[in-house]
């Protein structure tokens, strides 16, 4: 493995070229967390880090098993890692200088408020829509000031382009075809997952780059 | 009951004389009814839903005494799992 990495300020330069000066200011100067690292939340996190986020909040209480390897970005020499780990090894390796702060924890109702306080944009990533819910009402009731960024349905192999991102507040949005949860449509298929990640991270970009956080 | 005034100047919430309230975007017939009766009526599962009224977010504990007005607007996200 190359052990040069390359130096911080040739490294934000080169994001500068990319995307802008001011795009990268405002991306550099910002925190954004992701709740629950499995096929939505590993490809959001990675998008974030390449998008050269200043600070990343990755959140997860599980670990790498066989089954997540059809979608969510880990690899098998990572099978039975905590995903906190697993995931925070490989966005070192894409972003060395972002603040990666990970938290092996189980989000609750009761430590939300407390585990969110810091970070500027919400990406709701988990996979049970009871837990979705509760994340979306609890960040909506107790956080007021965030952004929040949630997805419902991208199960199955309906058309790339049913999935969606559409603002039902200011600071509220929702992506996803709204319709095809893992009960009615059955499998999680990655390239669908992604769609519906990079929906939530390019959202999350655009809040930054363009809002005024 | 409700003055509205000319029949130009009757807003959405007023259609045929029925006073009617705005759900996901589609007009229906549900004030007086509260959030509670609301998402029970229109099978929305329990525990996976997040309720906006003009706006502002319901908190759940407060879903049964939340009575719907006249020309009040309601975004029901519905949550599936997946991720």
């Amino acid at each position: 493995m190359n052990i040069n990495i390359p130096a911080k300020e040739e490294m934000y330069h080169a994001l500068e070229v990319r995307h802008g000066i001011d795009f990268q200011k405002k991306m550099s100067q910002a925190s954004a967390a992701v709740c629950g690292l499995g096929g939505l939340g590993s490809n959001i996190a990675i998008a974030l880090a390449r998008a050269g986020i200043g600070r990343l909040h990755i959140i997860d209480f599980d670990k790498v098993d066989i089954s997540n390897l059809n979608r969510q970005q880990y690899f098998t020499d990572q099978l039975g890692e905590f995903k906190t780990k697993a995931l925070a090894d490989t966005l070192i390796r894409i972003a060395p200088y972002c603040e990666i702060v990970p938290h092996c924890i189980k989000l609750t109702e009761e430590n939300i408020p407390e585990l969110l306080k810091d970070d500027d944009v919400i990406c709701e990533a988990f996979d049970l829509a009871e837990q979705k819910a509760m994340l979306v009402n609890c960040v909506l009731e107790k956080l007021t000031d965030k952004y929040l960024i949630a997805a419902s349905g991208m199960a199955g192999t309906g058309s790339a382009n049913l999935i969606k991102t559409r603002q039902i507040t200011k600071r509220f949005f929702i992506c996803g075809d709204e319709e095809n949860g893992t009960e009615e449509a059955g499998s999680l298929v990655s390239a669908r997952v992604m769609i519906c990640a990079a929906h939530e991270a390019l959202t999350a970009v655009r809040i930054i780059t363009e809002g005024n956080i | 009951m409700y003055y509205h005034g000319t029949a130009a100047a009757v807003p959405f919430f007023c259609i045929g004389g029925v006073f009617v309230v705005k759900v996901n975007g589609e007009i229906i017939d549900a004030s007086g009814k509260s959030i509670a009766e609301l998402l029970e009526e229109m099978n929305f599962p329990d525990g996976r839903v997040a309720v906006e009224l003009n706006e502002t977010i319901v908190p759940r504990n407060t879903y049964s005494e939340k009575f719907l007005k006249d020309g009040d607007s309601v975004e029901i996200v519905r949550f599936v799992g997946g991720g």
